[in-house]
């Protein structure tokens, strides 16, 4: 068992240190700098010059890697070009928004998805699988950001419910939430689908397998069947799914975050992009690819609890 | 149990209704929605156009300022005397006047402040502005005396610019996250990605102002977002909507003012002019004359803003109006297409940003100079980044669009390694004249021939100048509708009765 485990680590290290290459060097290929769209088209290149010296851009490139990569050993990612403040608080603020908007989403898209795919297979070509079928289709051609514009319109401007966007932050916890239920709800649909339909083809696959028949022989109520039997066993793509479904609705809420105007890491990143704060399109990339290689590796672990036979082959 | 429970709805109840008059009747609070957050809260060392609508005249003033007409008045500076040989200014400096922290300011503060934009590593934006200055001397805590190397025309004019506000020695390495002024609202909070707080100054200047008690700018890019905070009254106004389309539907809401006002923003395609085809004069003029400017205003800002002939805002002093020099005629732009040389047209390369006003100005150029036998390519340049360092840095480019937010900036085009690459002695002669001139009326009239010499030579073609679109709440008064250099101005807003 260490050995896998050092194996593991060993592996998400290397990991990570190809993916800080290619962020640093991708982000350093593209066009423009920081301190040149600071000053905007008035400044003279002298002025630009200074700028570039201050934030540090005129150090050879081997330099600001290894800048910045001592510095994430210490803690310090170094500050952002644009916002004047340290990288590592800036993503510190967003992650408040963020993460739980994205388990918020999930939360609701487990709740809708499964339940339903489940419901699908159980009553397989009948009208529970139809409707399944239907919602499922219809969430996957909606688009999130389109899907939220209609909350906006149905929730925020015509009933007043809601406010259309913003974040009023966690002093006020009730409001807080309140803030990030539409655009959790907008995220959670299409994910909702797909999960509705993964877990339909799963189950019904459980559903065909000997061990149902034996089960039904057996006397075995159809509820125990369905939910003891065949989704337990159905759970290994279900939940990879949702690792999937995890890593993606924290990197690529931009278009949500957009739409109601949240201040998530989606909408830093992109604004770091735009402005070439790279200190900060840095450490968020490789914050991203950290979170994926963690949530596929809590994913594996979880496969071992759901499934004994892997655990007796270890 | 049940009683007390009625009676604490009874409480509830009278709460309710007592903050609830308490609201009605004296609402001192304003939220304006901007549509782009500022890169720091500092305008003397960057220029984003965000940081200004925020900070300046809000929390940080400069010596003179300008009213809602594009005229200078006095701020921290009460008057002001100019030398006959107009290379000595004399500011009177307003006296009780202190930074949010506590630090008077003085005659120290203004040296400092000058000194410090004109520095050799000074990352001003406006450098350029501060470098004719020779000498500042503090004869005392009221006075500053600058001494010029050179007449400067429109030396107090770029005072009154953000770039050119007043900073406390103390504050200057914080003031990007923790703004130090001594304008009418003090810096309380912000919130990156959604807010900026802002309180009354209690202790400031001029009593009885501001009336608001405090302000909460919110950034939302989003277009459809900005509507739909409006119509939830999450914001009371937005000044500078960006969604012409949408607007319209306001004007018919009789919740909001809806009053386009003028902007010094030119929309202005770009012409490369040290390469063919447009080093040649009569293919620019061709170009100029193919185009219809009312209809690229209708089909890229939905019929607002006004059609301009040279590079001058209608907000500017001393603006003409100059379409009627090269008006769209397409017959005259194919004859001058065959006097140069290119009977049949030739193919150019656009590099359009990625903004929805710039990329449906394009589009529409486009078919128009499909008349005259001229085919535009459309490419998309990333603004500001890659816009930056390929067109306005490097010069690679053929033509490109964007549009100039520098109130009287006529100058850049005597500017040798300009992006537009102009060169044209008579101009530059025009400038340089203007530029030394300090009599207000004279130099009007020199900066109206540079601009008929524009309008005329057209190194850029001049499509027009961008409106302001507000919206806001039918009670709130005193804010600007025109903006005669980019601010957003809160000071003296405040809620009718």
């Amino acid at each position: 068992m260490p050995g896998i485990l050092m194996r593991r680590l060993g592996s998400v290290a290397l990991t990570l240190f190809i993916a800080s290459l290619v962020v640093f060097a991708t982000m350093d290929l593209l066009p423009g700098n920081a301190a040149a769209i600071l000053l905007g088209t008035a400044a003279r290149p002298d002025t630009i010059a200074a700028l570039e010296q201050q934030l540090g851009l005129d150090q050879p490139a081997y330099i600001r890697y290894f800048t910045w990569i001592l510095g994430a050993f210490t803690g310090d990612l170094g500050q952002s070009a644009s916002y004047g403040v340290s990288v590592g608080g800036l993503i510190a603020e967003r992650l408040v928004v963020t993460l739980p908007l994205a388990a918020l989403a999930l939360i609701i898209a487990v709740g809708i998805g499964v339940p339903m795919g489940v419901a699908a297979a159980a009553r397989w070509r009948q009208t529970p699988d139809r409707v399944a079928s239907g919602f499922a289709q219809v969430g996957i051609a909606i688009p999130d950001f389109w899907f939220g514009l209609l909350l906006i319109l149905i929730f925020s401007t015509s009933l007043q419910w809601f406010s259309a966007g913003g974040f009023p932050g966690w002093a006020t916890p009730l409001d807080a939430i309140k803030a990030l239920l539409l655009p959790a709800f907008a995220l959670a649909l299409p994910q909702a689908a797909i999960l509705t339909r993964v877990t339909r083809s799963a189950v019904l696959d459980v559903l065909g397998d000997d061990f149902i028949r034996t089960a039904q022989a057996k006397g075995l109520s159809e509820t125990r069947i369905l939910w003891r039997h065949a989704v337990r066993n159905a759970l290994v793509p279900i939940v990879t799914i949702i690792g999937l479904q995890f890593s993606f609705l924290i990197a690529g809420a931009v278009l949500v975050e957009n739409v109601f105007n949240l201040p998530g890491i989606g909408r830093l990143a992109y604004q770091a992009l735009s402005q070439r704060d790279l200190v900060v399109i840095r450490s968020v990339a490789m914050f991203f690819a950290g979170l994926v290689i963690l949530v596929n590796f809590l994913v594996d672990l979880s496969y071992l609890w759901l499934d004994p036979r892997l655990r007796a082959r270890r | 149990m049940s009683n007390m429970r009625t009676g604490l709805r009874g409480a509830v109840a009278a709460l309710a209704i007592l903050s609830s008059v308490a609201y009605a009747s004296a609402k001192d609070t304003l939220t304006l929605g901007l549509p782009i957050e500022p890169t720091g809260l500092d305008p003397t060392i960057s220029a984003p156009v965000a940081i200004r609508e925020v900070t300046w005249g809000n929390i940080y003033e400069g010596l003179v300022t300008l009213d809602k007409d594009g005229q200078i008045k006095p701020l921290l500076a009460t008057e002001w005397t100019v030398s006959d040989d107009g290379l000595t200014y004399t500011f009177k400096l307003r006296p009780d006047v202190k930074f949010h922290n506590g630090t008077a300011f003085d005659s120290s503060i203004v040296k400092f402040s000058l000194d410090r934009a004109r520095a050799d590593d000074s990352t001003n934006a406006q450098k350029q502005f501060f470098e004719p200055i020779e000498s500042i001397e503090t004869p005392d805590p009221l006075t500053a005396v600058i001494k010029l190397k050179a007449p400067t025309g429109l030396f107090v004019y770029h005072l009154a610019w953000g770039d050119a506000v007043m900073v406390d020695p103390k504050t200057v390495e914080t003031n990007k996250t923790d703004p130090v002024g001594t304008g009418p609202f003090k810096f309380k909070s912000w919130q990156r990605g959604d807010r900026v707080e802002v309180v009354r100054n209690d202790d400031y200047w001029e009593s009885g102002v501001p009336k608001l008690s405090s302000v909460t700018f919110r950034f939302i890019g989003d277009a459809p977002a900005q509507a739909a905070a409006l119509r939830a009254g999450d914001v009371d106004a937005f000044p500078n909507f960006t969604a012409p389309e949408l607007y319209g539907e306001f004007e018919s809401d009789d919740r909001f003012n809806v009053v386009p006002g003028k902007t010094p923003r030119k929309l202005v395609a770009a012409l490369n002019n040290s390469k063919a085809p447009f080093d040649n004069v009569k293919v620019r003029q061709a170009m100029m004359s193919a185009i219809d400017r009312q209809t690229v205003i209708e089909g890229a800002y939905s019929g607002y803003g006004i059609a301009i002939g040279s590079h001058y805002a209608p907000t500017d002093p001393g603006y003409l109006d100059l379409t009627g020099v090269l008006p769209y005629d397409p017959q005259k732009a194919k004859d001058l297409l065959t006097e140069a040389g290119y009977p049949d047209g030739f193919t150019v390369s656009m590099k359009c940003p990625q903004m929805t006003y710039t990329t449906r100005a394009c589009e529409v150029m486009q078919a128009m100079l499909s008349e005259i036998g001229v085919t535009m390519n459309i490419e998309a340049s990333e603004f500001p980044a890659k816009w930056i360092d390929e067109v306005f840095i490097k010069h690679d480019y053929e033509m490109s669009i964007i549009d100039h937010a520098e109130p009287m900036d006529i100058d850049i085009y005597s500017r040798p390694t300009y992006y537009f690459l102009y060169k044209n002695p008579a101009f530059n002669e025009l400038i340089e004249k203007a530029a030394v001139n300090s009599e207000e009326a004279e130099r009007s009239k020199l900066y109206g021939e540079a601009q008929k010499i524009l309008a005329n030579d057209v190194p850029a073609l001049y499509l027009f100048d961008l409106p302001r679109l507000n919206i806001w709440s039918k009670k709130l008064e005193g804010l600007w509708e025109n903006e005669p250099i980019s601010q957003v101005y809160v000071r003296d807003a405040y809620w009718a009765e």
